[in-house]
């Protein structure tokens, strides 16, 4: 990979991946961004393994927007993982579903997801959403500095 | 003269003698009478070391012996295994000896060994020296009554499962549903935002159309899955000052009369016990209704305050002087998706009054309307609160 991904979509839904990324591209937000279609294909990017494998620790995404319910591993189990290895922790982790449900709510906050967001029913609304969360965790934010996926904080 | 008093006297004393032996033997034979013809329950007596001393034929009926055959054995006979094991014959006769009476429910068992629900109560009898006579029993046959307990306690069950079940099948349907309404409005607006300028204005129109109808099927997912929701939690309750909520629930509603000339009339209201986020929203659907439904007017009035109904229920009231609707349709108003007026002349769910009446009930309350077509409405509602209470924080 010669640019670094800044982006990470994992989503199983065709139609709100590409509404999602026309959203980021039109907010001029994110040249580098990686698609992946369910829990399995996100683990293997994060942990630079399987098709993955030349991806580096040191070169996470600056931001994951994660689907919940995806087919093979779903949303939690993915949050789970990455929470749970020091080289994969700090990563932003923003969840992006249809769900409301509290179950989900509390899982995803109990793991420690850096926020939660309902998909919007409503396109523009939807297109707001995702420039708000691009605009926060690309340019505002302070990124997690490379120490923090050395594995030894 | 004193012989013929002395003699006078005793005559009477004899008379009143014979009067109250005769007096004496009918009071007994009614009592006989009256024991041994209740079939229904169990009356009998237990001499002071639990020996059945007497029968009656509700105890044949209810325990199967005769007569004969249980005087003289220990009532104890009457007891399952398991209670004579733990002393609990002894335990009731002590505690009707310590207490003057011993009440219980529990299992029986019949001379065929066949088990019935007994509803019991053993009476110390004592002589005027207070020395313990023996005791005076009763007991009556709950078997069917807790059958009849148990059938609806199983029936209450399944409903309330099939309720819970009902429920989050909506949810899973309406959640699902919010994926291709967003897909439908998502690629409709890039379509009509890249391309709308090279359709000719029936294009533009259509595809408006297209976006109308998505749109009203996200608002509807939304009222249905928050109608489920409201069937399956739990009430949270708490006091809440009702005039608080209502002033709220106002200010939140400002921008929705911005440009108009809207008078909100905010009487008294009450302290209730009651789940605040759900009298809210009570109050959120009201409130907005009234005013929607008062668009027409160029001045809208809206009233909020307390009321007493007939029956001494606290209620609040909120009437408007908007369109109104015909008293004709009224059992509709609160059911899902019926609505009493058109699309056309205002747009809305038809699940809005269903979700505040179900919220309503599940507080024990109720709510009603009247209305007239042209002049306006009033709804009220109760939320079961404690009577009397007026006003008070």
């Amino acid at each position: 990979m010669s640019k670094a991904i800044e982006i990470l979509i994992a989503d199983d839904s065709a139609s709100d991946v590409e509404l999602a990324v026309h959203a980021l591209r039109k907010a001029k937000l994110a040249n580098e961004i990686h698609i992946v279609e369910d829990g399995a294909q996100a683990l293997d990017f994060l942990f630079c393994r399987g098709p993955y494998a030349g991806r580096s620790f040191a070169d996470p995404p600056r931001l994951v927007l994660l689907d919940l319910k995806m087919p093979k591993v779903d949303g939690i189990e993915v949050l789970r993982a990455v929470r749970a290895d020091p080289r994969t922790r700090a990563i932003p982790i923003v969840v992006l579903t249809s769900s409301k449900e509290q179950r989900d709510l509390v899982e995803s906050y109990n793991l420690g997801v850096n926020a939660y967001i309902q998909k919007p029913v409503e396109f523009e609304r939807f297109r707001e959403v995702i420039e708000h969360i691009g605009m926060f965790w690309l340019v505002v934010n302070e990124p997690p500095p490379k120490d923090c996926f050395s594995g030894n904080c | 003269m004193k012989e013929n008093l002395r003699r006078f006297f005793m005559a009477d004393e004899k008379a009143e003698a014979l009067a109250s032996a005769a007096q004496r033997i009918t009071v007994q034979d009614r009592y006989h009478l009256l024991v041994d013809s209740v079939a229904d329950y169990a009356i009998f007596v237990l001499d002071p070391n639990g020996m059945v001393a007497s029968w009656n034929a509700g105890a044949q009926r209810l325990k199967g012996w005769t007569s004969k055959e249980i005087i003289g054995r220990h009532f104890s006979a009457f007891y399952t295994p398991e209670d004579v094991a733990s002393g609990k014959p002894q335990r009731e006769l002590a505690t009707a000896a310590a207490e003057g009476v011993a009440r219980g429910e529990g299992w029986r068992v019949r001379k065929d060994g066949t088990l019935y629900w007994a509803d019991v109560v053993i009476t110390a009898m004592r002589d005027d020296a207070g020395n313990l006579l023996g005791f005076a029993k009763v007991t009556r046959d709950l078997t069917e009554r807790r059958r009849a307990e148990d059938v609806l306690r199983r029936q209450q069950t399944l409903l309330k499962e099939s309720n819970e079940d009902l429920d989050s099948f909506s949810a899973s349907v309406a959640h699902d549903l919010r994926a291709p309404i967003r897909q439908i409005l998502g690629f409709a607006k890039l379509l009509a935002d890249d391309y709308g300028p090279s359709l000719d204005e029936e294009g533009r129109r259509r595809l408006e159309k297209i976006q109308g109808g998505a749109r009203h099927m996200g608002l509807l997912v939304d009222d249905l899955l928050n109608l489920a929701r409201v069937g399956r939690e739990a009430l949270v309750l708490q006091p809440v000052p009702l005039g608080s909520l209502a002033r709220e629930v106002i200010e939140q509603l400002k921008p929705e009369a911005e440009g108009r000339c809207v008078e909100w009339r905010l009487g008294e209201l009450f302290e209730a016990k009651c789940d605040p986020t759900l009298t809210k929203q009570v109050f959120v659907n009201l409130l907005s209704n009234a005013l929607k439904f008062t668009g027409p007017r160029e001045h809208a009035v809206i009233e909020i305050g307390a009321t007493t109904t007939e029956a001494g229920e606290l209620a609040v009231f909120v009437r408007d002087n908007g369109v109104g609707f015909d008293m004709r349709y009224a059992g509709k108003l609160f059911g899902i998706f019926h609505r009493l007026h058109s699309e056309r002349e205002f747009e809305g769910t038809g699940v809005g009054l269903a979700t505040v009446d179900r919220i309503l009930r599940k507080h024990g309350g109720r709510i009603w309307a009247s209305a007239e077509v042209g002049k306006g409405a009033t709804f009220c509602f109760t939320l079961a609160l404690p009577p009397g209470k007026k006003g008070e924080s």
